[in-house]
C-alpha cells in the first residue's frame, strides 16, 4: 500500500498542476508557456510511470492529455506517436545489442503494421474529431481491461515452429540473466500474429498510440516468444510503425513542435528517472494505479466525445 | 529448429543498434537545440508562437485553412525559420528507422540473406511513401 501511496502521490503532484494552469490559462488566455511548462511536467511524471508499470508513453499521454489539455485532438495523437517513437529508440539500441530485440521477429510484423498504421492515421484524421475521441475513450477502457485480463507468461515454453516462422527462419537466442543461462526460443501461429500486427498498427496510428500493450500480448500469448524477447522487439516494431504513421500527421500540419518537443523531453527524462526507480516499486501497485488512471481518462474521454 | 544462423544475425542486429544509437541521439539534440532557438526568439519565425498558441485547440484542417500550420511539404520553404527548424528536427528524429533498416539491409546483403534483404528494403519503401505524403494528398 506504502508503494501505491507512492504511485498516487506522483498524480496527486501533477494533476492540481494542471487544474492550475487550467484557471490561470481562463483568466490569460494566451500563457502559452504555462501550458507548455505543464505538459513538460506532465510527460516526467508520465514517463516514470510508463516505466515502472511497463507500458508505452503513448497509451496514456494520449487519453490524458487530450481529456485534460486545451490541445486539439489531432496534435496531441502525432504527440503521442512522436513520444512512444522516442522512447522506443532510446530503449532500442541496447536491447538489440543485448539480443532481447529480435530483427527477424520485428521486421515482417513491422512492415505489415507500418502499411496499416498509414491508413489508420489517414481515418483518424479524415473523422470528426468528437467520434474519434469517443472511439478512443472505448479503446482505452478496452486497454484497461486488457490489462486487467492479460497474464503474460513468464514461462519459457518448448514450441514447434510452425511453416512460414521455419521460412522466415524466425528464431532466437539471448542470454537470460535471472534464469543465468542462454535460452533458445522458436515461434508458432506466425500468420495468425501477421494478421493482428496490421490490425495494432491500424489502431496505432489511428490514435497515436504506442500499441506496446497490444504487441506483446500478440508477441508473448499468441505466438509463443519469451516476454523479455516480446517487449523489446515490440519497441522496435513500434517505432518504425510511428515513423510511417507520424508522416501522415506532419504533412497534415499536426505536428506542433511548441507542444511536441516539451512532451518528447520530458517523457525520456521521466522514463529515465523511472528505470532508476524501477527496483524500488511494485509493479503491480503501479499497474493498478496505471488500470485506474485508464479507466479515468477512457470515461473522460468517452464523456468529451459524447459532448458531456 | 536450427539456431545457427544466430551470431551473423547478432551481426546485423549490433549494425542497426549502433546506427539506432547515433541518429537518434543527433535527433533527440536537434531538437532541444532547435526549441531553444525556437521559444527564446534567436531565429526569425513563420508563425508566432503565441498564433500557435491561440490556435492550438482547433484542428489541423481548420488551422491549415487559416495558414496557422502549413502543410505538405510546404514548411521546407520557411526554413532556417526557427518554427520550421524544430520541424525539421523532429523529421530527422523520426526517420531514424529509416537509416537503421538502410544499414541492417547492407548487413542482411552481405550474407546473403535475400529475403530479409527485400523485406528490410520494402519496409524502407513504405516509409519512404510515407515521406512523400503520397497517401495525404
Amino acid at each position: 500500500m506504502k508503494l501505491m501511496a507512492s504511485g498516487l502521490f506522483v498524480l496527486a503532484v501533477t494533476l492540481p498542476s494542471i487544474a492550475q494552469a487550467q484557471e490561470l490559462a481562463a483568466s490569460e488566455p494566451t500563457v502559452w508557456w504555462v501550458w507548455v511548462l505543464m505538459l513538460f511536467i506532465f510527460s516526467f511524471f508520465l514517463g516514470i510511470i510508463a516505466v515502472i508499470a511497463g507500458v508505452g508513453g503513448g497509451v496514456l499521454f494520449v487519453p490524458i492529455v487530450s481529456s485534460f489539455f486545451p490541445f486539439h485532438i489531432d496534435y496531441v495523437r502525432a504527440g503521442g506517436l512522436l513520444v512512444a517513437l522516442s522512447g522506443a529508440l532510446s530503449a532500442g539500441s541496447p536491447l538489440l545489442k543485448k539480443g532481447m530485440a529480435n530483427l527477424r521477429l520485428g521486421l515482417p510484423m513491422a512492415l505489415l503494421g507500418s502499411l496499416s498504421s498509414i491508413f489508420g492515421a489517414l481515418v483518424g484524421l479524415a473523422m470528426p474529431s468528437s467520434l474519434v475521441q469517443l472511439a478512443l475513450g472505448i479503446v482505452i477502457m478496452g486497454i484497461a481491461v486488457l490489462m486487467i485480463m492479460s497474464k503474460n507468461s513468464t514461462v519459457i515454453q518448448q514450441i514447434q515452429p510452425d511453416y512460414l516462422s521455419q521460412v522466415l527462419q524466425i528464431s532466437g537466442l539471448y542470454y537470460d540473466t535471472t534464469l543465468k543461462q542462454d535460452v533458445t526460443w522458436n515461434i508458432h501461429r506466425t500468420a495468425m500474429g501477421s494478421v493482428l500486427f496490421v490490425l495494432i498498427g491500424f489502431i496505432g496510428g489511428m490514435f497515436g498510440l504506442g500499441a506496446g500493450f497490444a504487441n506483446v500480448p500478440v508477441f508473448n500469448l499468441l505466438m509463443g516468444v519469451p516476454l523479455k524477447v516480446a517487449v523489446a522487439t515490440s519497441g522496435l516494431v513500434l517505432s518504425i510503425n510511428g515513423s510511417a504513421a507520424i508522416w501522415v500527421y506532419l504533412l497534415k500540419g499536426a505536428v506542433l513542435p511548441l507542444i511536441v518537443i516539451p512532451a518528447v523531453a520530458g517523457m525520456m527524462a521521466g522514463s529515465r528517472i523511472g528505470a532508476w526507480l524501477l527496483p524500488r516499486f511494485h509493479p503491480k501497485w503501479i499497474r493498478i494505479v496505471v488500470i485506474s488512471i485508464l479507466v479515468l481518462a477512457g470515461v473522460r474521454s468517452m464523456l468529451k466525445g459524447l459532448g458531456v | 529448429m536450427d539456431n545457427s544462423s544466430q551470431k551473423p544475425v547478432a551481426a546485423v542486429e549490433n549494425s542497426y543498434a549502433v546506427a539506432l544509437e547515433w541518429v537518434s541521439t543527433i535527433g533527440v539534440i536537434a531538437c532541444l537545440a532547435a526549441y531553444l532557438f525556437y521559444i527564446f526568439d534567436l531565429l526569425p519565425l513563420s508563425v508566432s508562437v503565441r498564433t500557435i498558441s491561440e490556435h492550438w485547440g482547433i484542428s489541423a484542417d481548420e488551422a491549415a485553412a487559416k495558414g496557422v500550420v502549413l502543410t505538405g511539404w510546404e514548411w521546407i520553404e520557411h526554413l532556417p525559420n526557427a518554427d520550421m527548424l524544430s520541424l525539421a528536427s523532429i523529421a530527422l528524429l523520426t526517420i531514424t528507422p529509416m537509416i537503421c533498416l538502410a544499414v541492417a539491409s547492407m548487413a542482411f546483403l552481405k550474407l546473403k540473406d535475400h529475403a530479409y534483404t527485400i523485406i528490410s528494403i520494402l519496409q524502407i519503401i513504405v516509409l519512404l511513401i510515407a515521406v512523400s505524403g503520397f497517401f495525404s494528398r
